[in-house]
């Protein structure tokens, strides 16, 4: 590639990634941790799970803290938000497109762990059925 | 015609390389601020020009002798009888976990779960300045944590006052301040304004997901407040403390944890302390700053996530969040 060729290129590229943050820095510290901040730039969606937390005898059961995990990569940040089942039992996780684990927990009772995966136009709706159990006794 | 070429193919690279450049410059131009403000009620806001001013420091409460602990909320201090608690807990229940086995750990936690109880009573400020943040959104309730930086405006996630992406802003935000189980000992406040940013709003970027909320009441003057700064400095081995109201502990206690800052990034920071669902929101503070820019506790980045890679994170407070926090804190 010719100098002036490559010049025009770097300027080009060098524009384009320019970030239009007003506080854009060049002294800012770069990511330390680039594989974690590597899934941060896609925009979430307002995807998620539904979902209905119930008893062993199929009655709702409010107030149960609603717990999601990454069950598969890529693993996507999830929200440290207190998520809760209603007086209908029912929730709604707002999660990015991925694999997610699960569980509902209230006072002793935990469910097992249900597995979904979010993508934006699906409306899937999990159960989450509360017992004395512990984990270790769920199904693999 | 070879003469031609040789005498104006460079002038015409020139043209084209300069019509390239304006090109690029022009959707340089042309493409939104993320960190431009958005507003519940569409008022307009422009970013405060903070120029060389990288903080603000905290401020502890004051109570003239003889006045009520309440006076400045909108609701007054109060302990929810069983039955009012028995509502609110069918919205904002009490948790309590079982962690029987280390499967059982929430995921935010890591390892042993090292947070501690905070009595935000007999604390003081700032834990008076921390407070539980409830809200609704598509007709769900939610729970949050925020922290005051002036008498009548809340930090907090972007998550926490709007849907992101297009969505829409939460409703039903309520402030508690302080709240120490059944007990508002700094009553309640509601929020009257909620301010994110394109960036969160718009396009429901991690990395831009904070915000506020302008509440109905003065009761700053009562608790405190933080302070907040920005550095281009990395942060890294900066002492911490996050704080919150995490769903997995009975409802409504405030709960702590300490560690360092790990990982800096351009809009990020990541450490490895203990936090869970409920506590997005929270100040991730130095909780005795004697350095520059700010004195007293000030928090450094807004908590936002649970693991990634390891670690938990929250958004940044760099020159653009810092300029939106004091424009929100001076909005009226």
């Amino acid at each position: 590639m010719r100098p002036k060729a490559r010049l025009i290129l770097m300027v080009a590229v060098t524009l384009t990634s320019c970030n239009q943050e007003s506080s854009f820095d060049l002294d800012q510290p770069v990511a330390a941790d680039a594989a974690a901040g590597s899934v941060s730039e896609s925009p979430v969606t307002r995807s998620g799970i539904r979902g209905r937390v119930q008893g062993q005898d199929g009655s709702p059961v409010s107030g149960a803290v609603i717990q999601a995990e990454c069950s598969a990569e890529p693993c996507r940040p999830i929200p440290d938000i207190g998520i809760f089942s209603n007086t209908d039992g029912v929730f709604f996780w707002p999660l990015r497109e991925g694999s997610y684990r699960f569980t509902a927990r209230k006072d002793d009772l935990t469910s097992c762990p249900v597995t979904a995966v979010v993508e934006p136009s699906k409306d899937d709706q999990i159960s989450l059925t509360l017992s004395a159990h512990t984990t270790t006794g769920c199904p693999l | 015609m070879e003469t031609i070429n040789m005498i104006y193919l460079p002038y015409i690279r020139s043209l084209s390389a300069a019509a390239l450049l304006v090109a690029f410059a022009g959707t340089a131009v042309a493409a939104v601020d993320r960190h431009q403000i958005v507003s519940s009620d569409g008022s307009v806001l422009e970013s405060a020009a903070s120029g060389a001013i990288h903080g603000v420091s905290a401020r502890a409460g004051h109570r003239p002798l003889g006045v009520p602990l309440d006076v400045e909320a909108e609701s007054p201090a109060s302990r929810s009888t069983p039955s009012e608690m028995a509502e609110m807990g069918k919205t904002y229940p009490p948790i309590v976990p079982s962690y029987a086995s280390a499967e059982a750990a929430p995921e935010t936690v890591i390892g042993i779960d090292a947070r501690y109880r905070i009595y935000p009573s007999a604390s003081g400020h700032p834990e008076r300045a921390t407070g539980l943040l409830t809200f609704q959104q598509g007709g769900f309730g939610f729970s949050c944590t925020g922290w005051l930086i002036n008498p009548n405006t809340v930090a907090t996630a972007g998550h926490c006052v709007h849907e992101g992406n297009g969505g829409s802003f939460s409703t039903n935000v309520v402030f508690y301040p302080g709240r120490d189980g059944a007990s508002s000992p700094f009553g309640s406040c509601t929020g009257r304004t909620l301010f994110t940013v394109v960036g969160w709003a718009t396009n429901g970027n991690e990395q831009f997901d904070y915000g506020a909320v302008k509440l109905n009441c003065t009761v700053g003057n009562t608790t405190g407040w933080f302070g907040f700064f920005w550095q281009t400095a990395s942060l890294v081995g900066l002492p911490v403390q996050v704080s919150g109201y995490p769903g997995d502990k009975p409802f409504g206690t405030q709960w702590s944890g300490s560690g360092d800052v790990q990982v800096s990034e351009l809009r990020k920071t990541r450490y490895m302390i203990d936090t869970f669902g409920g506590q997005s929101g929270g100040p991730v503070f130095e909780t005795d700053r004697v350095g520059a820019f700010c004195g007293g506790p000030c928090a450094n980045t807004i908590h936002a996530y649970g693991l990634v890679n390891g670690r938990n994170s929250g958004t940044r407070i760099v020159q653009a969040v810092f300029n939106n926090l004091i424009a929100w804190r001076n909005a009226p």
